[in-house]
């Protein structure tokens, strides 16, 4: 030890020294800066986007990733093949080795001059991708980059944590260099491995460390969700990275595995118990925590917002009923309380933004909100941290898509696919980590399992028996025991579930299916199976909904309400019932529309009034929305198609932000339907148009009343059918 | 006396089964040149490298200037400069950057650099990589790299390698000027027989791992000549044959006209003479062979006749 530092410094110069003419450091350049370079010259063609401040940091964020990906592990490995081959090459080691200069020395600082590369092109990507923003700035302002600010330090923080990842690499990539003493093994080796991490990783089988290491980071750019600097893999990075600096230094000392490792014997015995300490430190770094609940619930977070919001609402899903009032001081907002609530699905509410969040007693959320010209951006923190991630990102089987493809298929059959489909879920939700390794809690965890189960048995018991009947007549419906053994696992009264929409699901269609068509037998099973008051009351809420929705005579309508609302004792139910049901009475009874208010591209104010005398066909949508995107072409191809001087097809946007909707207005400017964006309160026209998810299609008569609240979707035929049906022929001059 | 180098039973093998130095003990003298000779594939450069502390023999028994070579490293080579093989040179360098490279690592001003290439006859080529340099070329900075930090003990692997016989001769001369003007000891490998003979002071001699010689070049010398052969050209050789072993049993006939005979001494050289005209034996000429290499090759002879048996 003492040598070593005594010569290092001689030895690291000597490194530095050995680095002239090899052209390292313009291949170092030339790696780092293709990517932020090519990307400021294709801006230059690029349509303008949103305006955001965010330019400049998406620039970065993008480049990073794009580079750290692939390339970045890739450019590594040669520089450390390259450095070392240096010296097998022309077998210098021997004229280093009979120098006053230690072998660790030696070795190490020729790992450092791998790790300074390896920084400096970090570090120039980052400078180029700033002077590529600088460019843009002056030379396409439209792209708003003069607006931008760079959060420096979560960029220097992201360069730190890709570097810190790369490490790893350099070592093991090191190690078998020394190890190899050639060029093209371990070249190759190193190159395979990360083409093979990368296409495992991507298939989602296994991460190829370390050569996946950047690649994982890239993946969270956005760094470790409660705060830390490093994530784990980062941490696991340095670790690994002392411990393959280790074995290949006893490698490089002692000329050979053998010696380094099996003999004597006492090398063997170092080498396993130096190899079996760092497996306990990685492994302590690597296993998954699960957070304890807190002493008292407490809901706390943060606002950023150009418009002032006094207060945040937490509301209990589905009801959407109040369980806390918060307010904001001082862009602040902290609530702790000794109050029961039940375990579940919330929503936090703030301004015109709310956010799922999973939570329940004892539990500490933090929100951190941020409302930026764009979308606004809304983190989660706290001790339900993997829960909620697992809610967000966590792997979706799509189980509905099986009923689909029921047709003629045997129930064994259809049972071994729902298990499967169950089993790759349930094993998703028990090895899901965020990306700082935390692990949703039991609870939890006993709550997801229920909720697949429901899933499989509202195919199995919900959707499956109609196509048994259907294809196999004569049979009786037999499933295997493994559907037995998940309906003992969860039963139609599990009023822990109520906020889950599959457990609602499960339970209607269940339900459904025994009933039949038979509205007030449906109801009324509904309202004897259930025993939980609640419970029974939000769903009998959710399925009353969708036959107000479904049922255009307002007799029959106000017949089976009123008769729901003898039955239910739930104030917010009985509420939300007669509200949802006058909205209906509104809407359906050919009663006017409200009278809008809306401002064309050309500035001009436009009303629903200016529309008297045509049909009108209105969409209502949101810019960020992507179902909106999705059918947008299809009504715009069919007011193209029907073109009639009685027929007017009118694009109604919500946005809040005038900026974005005339950017994807502009767009659409050519085709038939006349862009317009609402002036009226965003409230107002919600109730008044009885609109929920975006898009919405409404069918408005001449005299301005309502016609159809609710069109389909105009991707499919029935959109079409409806229009033709109800719009006279003559009215239209083609097809 | 002070040994430069010392080894007690230095061995090592790369494969378990063959011994690639077998209880090698050396004593190179403090102030001497020592030529170390041996064909090739003997253990030379094995040597070198356990001397040079690149190898490593798992007890601790090679002593540079009385201190433990491996409980001194690596400042053991402040005062050793080596040249191991092949000169190996960063060929991406340029000469004068290959000496930086040492003069950083041995903490050396630069300004010896300079005096180094002038040495090494090199000044003009200092700023050329190596790359493009002659092997002749090479080998000259491989030199100087070794002197570069003027050490006390000079360890060089073959330093005649590649070079003309201009540069041979100025290698040769610089190697002398060393050790006689600043007393270094300067420990040389070759293969060639030769080259040893006519710079050193001490001989060591290896074959097969095992060290068959080890003094200085005049008892060398001695005991070269001791082992001469007396070859006597004589028409019909086979005819006179039994004349001569009835005197000397231990001769032999060699060609059609030769018969050679062992001779410990130039008296008895004198004394076969003098037998032979007794004899009547018509002696067309009278020749004495031996001289280093002959000795040289004798010890290897040795050594094979050894393995054959």
């Amino acid at each position: 030890m003492k040598n070593f530092l005594a010569t290092h410094n001689k030895a690291l110069k000597a490194e530095w020294l050995k680095l002239h003419h090899s052209g390292m450091l313009w291949f170092c350049l030339a790696a780092a800066a293709f990517i932020p370079a090519f990307h400021t010259l294709v801006s230059f063609f690029e349509s303008v986007g949103d305006l955001s401040p965010e330019s400049g940091n998406k620039m970065i964020q993008m480049d990073f990733q794009i580079f750290t990906n692939f390339f970045f592990p890739v450019f590594v490995v040669i520089v450390v093949v390259r450095l070392v081959y240096m010296e097998h090459r022309f077998d210098t080691w021997k004229l280093v080795e009979t120098q006053p200069v230690s072998k660790a020395a030696i070795y190490f600082s020729k790992w450092e001059i791998a790790a300074f590369i390896s920084f400096c092109c970090l570090l120039t990507l980052l400078v180029v991708a700033f002077l590529g923003g600088l460019i843009l700035q002056f030379g396409r302002p439209a792209l708003g980059f003069d607006q931008s600010n760079i959060n420096w330090g979560h960029a220097l923080q992201a360069l730190t944590r890709f570097w810190i990842a790369s490490l790893c690499i350099i070592s093991v990539q090191y190690c078998l260099t020394v190890l190899l003493k050639s060029f093209a093994l371990p070249m190759s080796i190193g190159l395979v491995a990360i083409f093979a991490g990368s296409f495992a990783q991507a298939l989602g089988y296994m991460n190829w460390w370390p050569y996946s290491a950047t690649q994982i980071t890239s993946d969270t750019y956005g760094g470790a969700p409660n705060g830390e600097f490093l994530l784990s893999h980062e941490k696991i990075s340095l670790i690994s990275s002392l411990l393959f600096i280790w074995l290949g230094y006893q490698l490089y000392r002692r000329k050979s595995f053998r010696k380094a490792f099996l003999s004597p014997i006492k090398n063997m015995v170092v080498a396993v118990a130096v190899i079996a300490v760092f497996a306990l430190a990685i492994s302590a770094v690597n296993k998954p925590t699960v957070l304890n609940r807190y002493s008292a619930t407490v809901v706390a977070g943060e606002i950023k917002s150009a418009t002032p919001i006094a207060q945040v609402l937490l509301l209990r899903s589905p009801m959407m009923d109040t369980v806390m009032t918060i307010p904001v001081v001082n862009d602040h907002f902290h609530l702790k309380t000794d109050k029961q609530i039940a375990t579940g699905i919330y929503y936090l509410k703030a301004g015109s933004q709310a956010r799922r969040l999973f939570m329940g007693n004892k539990d500490s959320v933090y929100v951190d909100i941020s409302f930026s010209e764009g979308e606004p951006k809304i983190q989660v923190s706290g001790t339900r941290v993997a829960e909620n991630d697992y809610l967000v990102n966590g792997k979706r089987t799509d189980i509905e898509i099986l009923g689909q493809y029921a047709n003629n298929v045997p129930p064994s059959n259809f049972a071994d696919d729902l298990m499967e489909y169950y089993n790759d879920g349930i094993r998703a939700l028990e090895t899901f980590k965020t990306s700082d390794r935390i692990k949703p809690a039991d609870d939890f965890i006993e709550l997801r399992k229920k909720l697949f189960a429901t899933q499989v048995l509202a195919l199995a018991d919900g959707v499956y028996p109609k196509i048994f009947a259907a294809y196999f007549p004569n049979q009786e419906l037999q499933f295997p025991e493994s559907i037995n053994e998940l309906r003992a696992g969860v039963s139609l009264n599990s009023p822990e579930l109520i906020s889950f929409p599959e457990y609602r699901r499960y339970v209607t269609s269940a339900l459904r299916e025994k009933a039949g068509i038979n509205d007030s037998l449906y109801f009324g099973m509904l309202n004897d199976s259930l025993q939980d008051p609640y419970t029974r009351d939000v769903i009998i809420y959710e399925a009353a909904s969708t036959s107000i929705v479904r049922l255009k005579d307002s007799i029959r309508r106000n017949t089976l309400i009123a008769g729901i609302l003898l039955n239910t004792k739930t104030g917010i139910v009985n509420t939300k019932l007669t509200e949802a049901n006058q909205r209906a009475n509104i809407l359906h009874g050919g009663k006017p529309a409200h009278d809008f208010i809306a401002e064309a591209l050309n500035g001009k104010q436009k009303r629903r009034f200016d529309f008297v005398g045509k049909y009108l066909v209105v969409e209502f949508r949101d810019a960020g929305c992507a179902p909106c995107k999705k059918e947008s072409p299809f009504f715009e191809s069919l007011a193209d198609r029907l073109t009639s001087p009685k027929l007017a097809f009118v694009s109604l946007s919500l946005d809040e932000d005038k900026k974005v909707w005339q950017t994807e207005a502009n767009l659409k400017k050519k085709t038939k339907v006349l862009q317009l964006l609402s002036k009226d309160d965003k409230g107002r026209i919600s109730e008044a148009y009885g609109l929920g998810i975006s898009p919405r299609f409404v069918l408005i008569d001449p005299k301005g009343n309502i016609i159809n609240p609710h069109l389909p979707s105009p991707s499919e035929p029935e959109f079409e059918m409806i229009l033709q049906k109800e719009i006279p022929s003559q009215g239209f001059s083609d097809d | 006396m002070s040994f430069a180098i010392e080894t007690r039973d230095l061995n090592y093998s790369y494969t378990k089964d063959r011994r690639s130095v077998n209880n090698l003990s050396l004593q190179v003298p403090t102030g001497s040149i020592y030529g170390f000779l041996g064909p090739n594939g003997a253990g030379k450069t094995t040597t070198i490298r356990l001397l040079t502390g690149m190898l490593l023999s798992d007890k601790d028994n090679v002593f540079i200037q009385g201190k433990s070579l491996q409980r001194n490293l690596p400042q053991i080579f402040n005062s050793m400069g080596t040249l191991i093989e092949m000169p190996s040179l960063y060929l991406h360098l340029t000469g004068k950057e290959n000496l930086r490279l040492i003069a950083t690592m041995r903490g050396i001003h630069r300004n010896r650099i300079d005096d180094a290439l002038q040495t090494a006859g090199l000044a003009g080529a200092a700023n050329k990589k190596t790359k493009q340099y002659s092997l002749g070329m090479k080998q000259r900075l491989g030199i100087a790299m070794a002197m570069l930090s003027d050490p006390e003990l000079l360890i060089l692997d073959e330093p005649a390698n590649g070079l003309d016989p201009t540069g041979i001769i100025e290698v040769r001369q610089l190697l002398v000027k060393l050790n006689k003007e600043q007393g270094k000891t300067i420990f040389v490998s070759s293969h060639l027989l030769g080259e040893v003979e006519k710079t050193c002071t001490h001989i060591g001699i290896i074959h097969h791992g095992i060290m068959r010689y080890n003094g200085t070049l005049e008892q060398m010398k001695a005991s070269a000549y001791d082992a001469a052969d007396v070859i006597l050209k004589v028409q019909e050789a086979e005819h006179w044959l039994p004349q001569i072993t009835s005197q000397y049993p231990l001769a032999k006939v060699q060609g059609r006209d030769e018969i050679t005979l062992p001779a410990t001494s130039r008296e008895e050289v004198t004394h076969i003479n003098q037998q032979l005209v007794r004899m009547n034996i018509p002696v067309a000429g009278i020749q004495l062979r031996g001289g280093l290499e002959e000795w040289f090759m004798h010890i290897i002879d040795q050594e094979k006749d050894k393995q054959i048996l």
